[in-house]
């Protein structure tokens, strides 16, 4: 206690604190790691996105806020305090090498230039490192004659990893919806480019709905009622710290909750994380037994040795909480990638992507983009 | 895993009065200033709980990274539904004799190491000095530069961190980097050139 009453003497001494830092919704970060995004683009405003983003070495694109406005008189509410790939871990079917390409390496992200990111398609090189693309993303709805499109703000960065890139994009859709994606491209393992190995992504969400405060995390379980033809789905409660499976027949999800957050309609507003992946990957590595983590929010807790933060499990019921998500890129190599000439290997494979969606539900009182 | 040695060492910044204060202009999410990551890292290797745990051991800073912590629910006395970020660098040691880590959480406009973990279970990033220390290790070895043919400094040099999970691998708690090589796009594909910055030898394989 003394120590905390001599902290916080000196700092009130030194009171080096931004003076705007109270008002969160407001811009926490100068241009270009600030970007504020209005749909539809053209038009009069309906939903808005403010994000500050920034790359570091050894975490490549993070999301350093993210806000969205779901009308033009509507608050903006906070969706994540930050967002990033935790690590990239890498086995070989071997058994050997495995590595860690982020944790392991410090590896930073290289350049984007117009030819990554072309204007014509929406794109803008921000700082040199990040490519912003505002686009269409095809049929929002439809239904008979009347249509409507999407558009969605896109944030890439690619992270050199030796004779690896890893693609990190987040993508803000219009309807609030967010996508989480890591691809793979470049050169195979030089001296086993023929080898096959995953491309695992561990993603630590920091997701506060609507604040910091007063979070929850559900999981969404569907069952088939067999022999019958009923089916049903629950939505439960994780009251504590704990790893759980993701199994493609009960379309498992995570339903984030916020204990005050309610639409129009009074209906609780949360956020799905749905898995967006094409297998399930289970190493010797305690932290892969696992597909979704919940744990509580602590700063220290940023690369994913998971065991060890649930270990003692704590209460994640109304408080700050932090999800933890990660997918596989099962790369089997194939000629395209590329080929020998003499002793070296040359070719490029293309991108190969994992990732997730993170969909509001009962954010808004009724369809949105809605004439 | 909640055991942060919790340290709130807060003379620190009253004993660096040579350091630059923080940028005010800086707002809360920028990424470190250059100033910032100085302070950070002076502060760190100035912070007694890093000194007790590094000694003096041989060690390298792996890396330095923007980190906006919340305050945690023990420090308010009501909850709020927006905290301001607390703009602090996270500096990660590796340190060669026992092979493990220290990472010291700096509050930078507190200029104050509000914690300090030891990292054994992670890895910690390679140095720039590291890399660059292990590519001159390579191209002196005169077997190597007979493998890579004439003017191997014109080759583009790419790295990987070993971490060995095998006892009788070599490398086995050891910091170690397997180097390629590159001329143009193309990878030489052999040998697989390992540099074992611990005990500061080379060792080439055929894959």
């Amino acid at each position: 206690m003394k120590r905390r009453h001599a902290f916080a003497l000196v700092a009130g001494c030194l009171s080096l604190t931004w003076p705007g830092a109270r008002a969160m919704s407001q811009q926490l970060c100068s241009s270009p790691y600030f970007v504020e995004q209005s749909f539809p683009v053209g038009a009069t405003p309906q939903t808005t996105w403010r994000i500050c983003w920034q790359t570091q070495a050894g975490w490549g694109l993070m999301i350093t806020s993210a806000h969205f406005r779901k009308s033009p008189t509507s608050p903006f509410m906070r969706v994540f305090w930050d967002a990033y790939v935790s690590d990239i871990f890498v086995p070989y079917h071997p058994g050997s090498p495995r590595y860690y390409d982020l944790s392991g390496f410090g590896f930073d992200v290289t350049t984007v230039s117009a030819a990554d990111c072309p204007a014509a398609t929406g794109g803008t090189p921000l700082a040199g490192r990040v490519c912003k693309e505002v686009r269409d993303r095809g049929v929002m709805w439809k239904d008979d004659a009347q249509v409507r499109r999407g558009q969605e703000l896109v944030l890439w960065a690619a992270i050199d990893a030796a004779n690896y890139n890893y693609i990190v994009e987040w993508t803000f859709r219009d309807d609030g919806v967010i996508i989480g994606r890591l691809g793979a491209t470049a050169v195979n393992l030089p001296w086993t480019p023929l080898v096959t190995h995953m491309h695992n992504a561990v993603w630590r969400l920091d997701i506060d709905l609507n604040g910091y405060w007063g979070d929850a995390v559900h999981q969404g379980i569907h069952t088939e009622n067999l022999p019958g033809n009923s089916a049903t789905d629950t939505d439960s409660l994780i009251a504590k710290e704990t790893g759980l499976e993701w199994n493609d027949l009960a379309f498992h999800s995570l339903h984030v909750y916020d204990a005050t957050l309610t639409n129009g309609r009074g209906h609780p507003t949360s956020y799905h994380l749905i898995p967006l992946r094409t297998g399930t990957a289970r190493h010797a590595e305690a932290f892969t037994q696992k597909d979704f983590w919940v744990t509580r929010y602590h700063y220290n807790e940023r690369r994913p040795t998971l065991p060890s933060y649930v270990a003692i499990p704590e209460n994640v019921n109304n408080t700050d909480i932090v999800v933890w998500y990660w997918g596989s890129i099962h790369h089997v190599p194939r000629d395209e990638d590329g080929e020998y000439v003499n002793n070296y290997w040359q070719g490029e494979a293309h991108v190969n992507w994992t990732g997730f969606m993170l969909k509001p539900n009962n954010l808004f009182d009724r369809t949105p983009f809605y004439p | 895993m909640n055991t942060s040695h919790v340290l709130y060492a807060a003379a620190i910044g009253l004993a660096l009065p040579t350091l630059p204060l923080v940028a005010q202009q800086v707002r809360p999410l920028d990424p470190l200033t250059p100033a910032e990551v100085e302070l950070a890292q002076q502060l760190a290797r100035a912070d007694s709980q890093v000194r007790r745990l590094i000694g003096d051991r041989r060690n390298v800073i792996g890396g330095i990274s923007f980190v906006a912590l919340k305050l945690e629910p023990q420090d308010t006395t009501a909850p709020i539904r927006e905290p301001t970020p607390v703009r602090s660098a996270m500096v990660s040691f590796y340190v060669y004799d026992g092979d493990f880590g220290v990472r010291a959480f700096v509050d930078l406009a507190r200029r104050a190491v509000r914690s300090v973990d030891l990292v054994e279970e992670q890895p910690i990033p390679m140095a720039p000095e590291e890399i660059a220390a292990a590519t001159r290790l390579a191209l002196a070895d005169s077997g190597l530069r007979k493998r890579l043919g004439p003017r191997p400094e014109a080759l583009r040099v790419e790295w990987l961190g070993v971490r060995a999970v095998d006892d009788k691998d070599p490398c086995y708690h050891r910091r170690c980097v397997q180097l390629l090589f590159r001329r143009g796009r193309a990878f030489l594909t052999r040998p697989i050139v390992t540099v074992d910055l611990t005990g500061g030898t080379v060792r080439m394989e055929e894959p």
